[in-house]
């Protein structure tokens, strides 16, 4: 090996990348060669000075700072771009009539005199949790998209509460995804009346319902900010979550409270992080992490818009929205089923049936549709009208309903028809009624027969 | 198994934007060295590593080649660092009077060393930036910039030389002073 080829080699000799002839033959000519030598010696002060440089600045970490930096410029960026597209859409609508817009000028003017007077009653700058528990008291309306990961399509709720910051109004939109019974659904929730628009399935239902009317308000808790920021105040006050407050010294960026749930928590692993406007000290954002094998995953976030910007009635009103060949079953203003009276709960599931098929083979689809649910006459027939109902073969004997949820029961029955001049037995397993629902002591068909 | 940058550049573009913790990670040396070259000082270095990796999440979903993620994001860090110059630049003009040349404390251990990395061609810097600063091996730095790990070493080499020969121009305008 000559100098040139020795020199060709050295760096890959240095880092150990030689092939083993080749490192004896460079060490043979290293032996015997002063200016190699030198070379190789210079190489290797410079890697080592090198090492040295890398070490240092390894120890410098970035990654939480950076990723910190991303989610508060994120919720900016969000809540800057708020007002386009889809959203667009529907922000005109609620902003269409000049008063909303007015109204909606006045609150934010009152909100946000509150809470110049609110902020100079208060001695020290720095930002405490109890800040946004007090300013949460003003808000009467809100607007909440909760995002889960994995999922492209928000939840969306739209919120007025009353002075005393209980529910009033509320409307929420399930994305396919979260519903995979009904499909993609509308919900209104006005006056202990709860309006649904089956999308997938052209059905408007329109119910007086306290399971619906519960079931409706644990949703708006969940994405409630002002119960998330309490609750939290009570975990930090349990010992259950420790809190850091980051108050950025611009105040356009917004405060972020991280809430890690400590080992023996509830919710072990779980953190949340608050991003709190500083001028009003309300929540704009809710991001969910939990921890999985040493990092912290993204659950999923709430974001809040639009606090105290009036939301227009009609809203709260599925009425103007729904499609003109809607399937409509109205049970607030029709009542619908059998009312039970002496009957024991399987006696009237019997006579539901028997009364339904009776309806049917006299060829009455309204009395028929009253008994299933309130559909409208004219839908039974158009759906039944092929079938010539004969006679009921058999009722029961009755059953619990699979899917404890219904809280009904199952009335499998055979009964003789003719179709397309044929006659035939057609039996029906899965036929299932029910009380119906905000109509004590009356009892229904339920789902499809 | 160690995921790619691109399977990571995907990840953020889908949403799951804590993912972009492991680009931080792989890339932050790197980064910091080379803006530490450029600034001449570890805290605004930081800052400047900061911004890039901040303005490079947001600009992710333009990345048109995710395997060159590294070269983009020195592309990135060298707008920041010269924003940055330009800033300090009007500031110094005022201070000037006070204080010529920023003070020494504020310099980097190896600061000659790390001007030298900056100044260096671009292939070049990037192989010593990934084989020093981002503790990577030749072969991983082969894998990484696309190329033989003969023109790494190759490349190491050259780099060496030019390193040496700054380095002690460095040191000659330091004893001529």
């Amino acid at each position: 090996m000559n100098c040139a080829e020795c020199k060709e080699n050295l760096v890959a000799y240095a880092e150990g990348l030689l092939p083993e002839s080749k490192t004896q033959a460079v060490e043979s000519h290293l032996q015997g060669c002063p200016a190699c030598r030198a070379e190789l010696k210079h190489i290797s002060a410079l890697r080592d000075r090198l090492t040295a440089n890398g070490k240092a600045s390894a120890r410098i970490d970035l990654e939480n700072a950076v990723l910190d930096r991303i989610l508060r410029e994120q919720s900016l960026r969000l809540n800057k771009t708020k007002k386009t597209d889809r959203q667009l859409q529907l922000w005109r609508k609620i902003m269409k009539s000049k008063i909303t817009k007015l109204a909606a000028a006045a609150v934010i003017i009152a909100v946000s005199a509150m809470s110049i007077t609110y902020l100079g009653t208060f001695t020290s700058p720095a930002y405490a949790i109890e800040q946004t528990i007090k300013a949460n008291h003003s808000v009467r309306y809100i607007y909440v998209k909760a995002f889960t990961a994995g999922e492209d399509e928000p939840k969306e709720f739209w919120v007025q509460c009353d002075e005393l910051g209980a529910v009033k109004c509320a409307r929420l939109h399930i994305p396919e995804w979260a519903s995979q019974g009904d499909g993609a659904k509308v919900v209104v929730w006005k006056d202990n009346k709860a309006e649904v628009w089956l999308k997938r399935k052209n059905l408007f239902l329109k119910v007086r319902d306290k399971t619906a009317a519960d079931r409706m308000l644990e949703f708006v808790d969940e994405c409630d900010p002002k119960l998330a920021v309490e609750r939290l105040y009570a975990q930090q006050e349990q010992g259950a979550v420790k809190i850091d407050i980051e108050q950025p010294d611009l105040k356009t960026e917004p405060i972020a409270v991280t809430a890690t749930y400590l080992a023996d928590s509830p919710k072990p692993g779980r953190r949340s992080v608050l991003f709190v406007d500083q001028a009003t000290k309300l929540v704009t954002a809710i991001k969910f992490y939990q921890l999985q094998e040493g990092e912290y995953r993204y659950l999923g976030s709430q974001e809040y818009y639009d606090y105290n910007q009036a939301i227009d009635p009609e809203m709260f009103s599925l009425e103007d929205e729904i499609p003109a060949d809607v399937t409509r079953i109205d049970q607030v203003a029709l009542e619908v089923g059998l009312p039970q009276g002496s009957l024991g709960d399987e006696e009237i599931a019997v006579e539901v049936v028997r009364q339904f098929f009776a309806a049917l083979i006299v060829e009455n689809y309204t009395e028929a549709g009253r008994l299933m649910e309130g559909m409208p006459g004219d839908k039974m027939e158009e759906e039944l009208r092929h079938i010539k109902f004969l006679r009921v073969v058999s009722i029961g004997p009755v059953a619990p309903h699979p899917i404890p949820e219904t809280r009904g029961v199952l009335v499998p029955c055979t009964v003789e028809i003719e179709k397309n001049g044929q006659v035939s037995y057609w039996k029906l397993e899965q036929l299932g009624v029910r009380q119906v629902h905000g109509q004590p002591g009356r009892w229904t068909i339920f789902g499809g027969i | 198994m160690e995921q790619t940058d691109k399977y990571y550049v995907e990840r953020c573009r889908n949403g799951h934007a804590d993912d972009f913790r492991f680009l931080v990670r792989r890339y932050q040396g790197p980064l910091l060295a080379h803006l530490a070259g450029r600034l001449g000082s570890r805290d605004s270095a930081e800052e400047a590593a900061q911004e890039t990796f901040v303005r490079a999440y947001f600009a992710i979903g333009r990345l048109k080649k995710p395997q060159s993620l590294f070269s983009w994001l020195l592309g990135i860090g060298n707008r920041v660092a010269k924003e940055r110059q330009r800033n300090l630049q009007r500031s110094r003009q005022l201070a000037e009077s006070l204080s010529q040349r920023i003070s020494a404390v504020e310099l980097s251990a190896d600061y000659a060393l790390e001007r030298a990395v900056t100044a260096l061609p671009e292939s070049y810097r990037q192989v010593v930036l990934l084989r020093y600063y981002g503790g990577c091996s030749c072969s991983q730095v082969a894998e990484k910039l696309d190329m033989p790990l003969g023109t790494v070493t190759k490349n190491l080499s050259r780099a060496y030389a030019m390193l040496r020969k700054s380095l002690q121009q460095n040191e000659d305008c330091e004893v001529r002073k």
